[in-house]
């Protein structure tokens, strides 16, 4: 009889993706009765650093950012509904550390060894933290003034600034994303295919009638990054997630608490927008579908 | 650090103070180096994936101000985008940050009477990676050499291709642009038009083109194709591309609008993406020697 499996799992997201909210309710869930997709399968070992990040998931405040050095981790023992038991390994990476290697163009040592060690990868994006593209396009039926183009959920649509490029403020989230597929793929030259989840965080926030899928909203927002994952099946396995770790928005924090426990404001959609429950990105990325 | 500095830094946000740190991140001794970038290939690296299967070297060339760096920086934006071109789709890039670079100054203004693409220095002359999956899912890396247009224009006055490049005898395409905006212009078009001849015959000459490789000629912002213009192309285009025939006998014209007006759709892209990523030409058959009555086949069976 095999023993469990060992997977090490990688949250990776560039600064304020929500990549340690989803740490917190995701062992908010681990320990909670009513949650029945997993639950933990022994009890040790030191919790004090997930215990503080649920603790404030739980109480709808907003998260410190993770230091860049920060060696904090979530290691524990769990039992899936669906799938078994695996002793899960995740490092609460920082997303300063992916903006050295996005920005300063280096690895940073703990965030390359989390991600050569990695066994699958779920890469945060957060739908109004992205730095969108401003389309080209000239002369007639151009807006006053040269005016960016309307956009109605507050995206960043890469303003003209009159500035110089300078990467950290002009380059796009997808391009930064590309660069950073290519050094992961790299990375896992020797055992290919990683499992790859995109994991749109705050999905609470998303609008639309109708509401577009987790897919259709990663293809219109990111379709290069889409395309690129999608082009190297034989890199990277993939699937695509949103995900509410808080269950809404934190401005509204009294109604958000007034809707009950972690377990009962989450919510999560897989790529068709079925709903499905918030660890279920976490069991895709062990045992796949 | 100076105590103003300090003071300084002090007063930032935390943000920004992590930024600061950050700048203080370099790389350890023996560190994992990143196969992307920091903006274009140098040709020593683009060298190293010249010869892996599934690659493509492209030569694009053109005098300033021509279109080529917004040819290939309207690539990468079209599929930043828009998902698919002509069935195509982006697999990737070791060069994201030289074509976000490439891109700046046309989103900086967008919307603006025209396009600004920096003519490229030939000290920032580099090559950029694409990788596009073509419609049969075959993966196809594209290196799109952009290059200064004053390395052509010495070509254009005769000094010889392999002499400026010697790196073009290693290219497997080779697009020779035609600037439609020149084309139009009073005065300028017949220049336009002597200078592409003049590229083609330098091409020709040169013996570059190797039997596999291709040749196109592009028409670059062919939206500002006037009457005039469009006078000067049809009298034209037929000549031109008997010459590009003389290197490569299935020689096309791509017409491309790569930046469009506001609401209207971009031209060629779709074109220029599929000839790039053609399969190369085939080999033409080696001629069948003849073979001398006593030692054929038919003899040695009889």
């Amino acid at each position: 009889m095999s023993g469990p499996a060992r997977p090490r799992l990688v949250l990776l997201g560039l600064p304020r993706t929500g990549k340690s909210t989803f740490l917190g309710a995701l062992w908010a869930l681990i320990q909670s009765p009513v949650e029945t997709a997993v639950s933990e399968a022994s009890f040790g070992g030191d919790r004090s650093y997930v215990q503080k990040l649920a603790d404030q998931v739980a109480r709808g405040v907003e998260l410190d950012r993770t230091a860049l050095d920060a060696e904090e981790e979530l290691a524990v023992a769990v039992e899936f509904a669906q799938g078994g038991i695996a002793e899960l390994v995740i490092p609460d990476t920082s997303g300063e550390s992916l903006r050295v290697l996005a920005e300063r163009r280096v690895w940073y040592p703990p965030l390359l060894a989390a991600c050569k060690d990695a066994t699958a990868i779920l890469l945060f994006v957060h739908p109004e933290r992205l730095r969108m593209p401003q389309r080209i396009v000239v002369g007639a039926g151009a807006a006053p003034g040269g005016e960016v183009e309307a956009q109605a959920d507050g995206v960043d649509l890469h303003p003209p600034d009159g500035a110089a490029f300078q990467a950290n403020e002009h380059a796009c989230t997808a391009a930064e994303l590309i660069d950073v597929f290519e050094n992961l793929a790299e990375l896992w030259n020797d055992r290919r295919p990683i499992r790859v989840g995109v994991v749109v965080s705050a999905w609470d926030r998303i609008g639309g009638d109708p509401r577009p899928t987790p897919y259709q909203w990663v293809a219109a927002r990111l379709p290069a990054v889409l395309a690129t994952l999608e082009s190297n099946r034989d890199v990277a396995d993939v699937a695509l997630f949103g995900v509410s770790a808080q269950g809404g928005a934190l401005e509204a924090r009294d109604e958000l608490l007034a809707r009950g426990e972690i377990c009962d404001r989450v919510f999560a959609e897989d790529s068709s927008g079925r709903r499905i429950s918030l660890v279920e990105p976490v069991r895709w990325a062990i045992w796949g579908p | 650090m100076t105590e103003t500095e300090a003071v300084a830094l002090e007063r930032r946000e935390p943000a920004d103070r992590l930024g600061a740190a950050l700048r203080e991140v370099t790389p350890a001794e023996g560190a994992q180096p990143l196969v992307t970038v920091e903006d274009a290939m140098t040709l020593e690296q683009a060298r190293a994936m010249s010869g892996r299967r599934g690659v493509r070297l492209v030569l694009i060339l053109g005098e300033q101000a021509t279109g080529k760096t917004a040819l290939t920086a309207m690539l990468w934006q079209q599929f930043l985008e828009q998902d698919g071109l002509a069935g195509h789709r982006l697999a990737g890039s070791r060069t994201a940050r030289g074509f976000e670079r490439r891109s700046h100054w046309g989103r900086q203004s967008s919307r603006q009477p025209s396009a600004v693409f920096p003519a490229t220095r030939a000290e920032d002359g580099g090559v950029l990676h694409l990788r596009v999956r073509r419609p049969d899912g075959r993966r196809v890396e594209l290196l799109l050499a952009d290059l200064a247009g004053v390395q052509f224009e010495r070509v254009r006055e005769g000094r010889p291709l392999r002499d400026e490049l010697p790196w073009a005898l290693r290219a497997d395409r080779f697009a020779v642009v035609l600037d439609a905006d020149a084309l139009s212009r009073v005065g300028e078009s017949e220049v336009a038009v002597t200078r592409t001849r003049r590229l083609l015959l330098a091409l020709a000459g040169s013996g570059a083109v190797r039997d596999s490789a291709r040749v196109a000629l592009v028409l670059t912002k062919s939206d500002r194709l006037d009457g005039s213009g469009a006078g000067a192309l049809a009298r034209h285009e037929s000549d031109l591309l008997e010459l590009a025939r003389r290197s490569d006998p299935e020689a096309i014209w791509v017409r491309t609008a790569a930046v469009a007006l506001a609401r209207a759709e971009r031209q060629g892209l779709g074109d220029w993406v599929s000839w790039l990523c053609l399969n190369d030409r085939p080999h033409a058959p080696l001629p069948v020697p003849e073979v001398a009555p006593g030692r054929s086949i038919a003899a040695f069976l009889a």
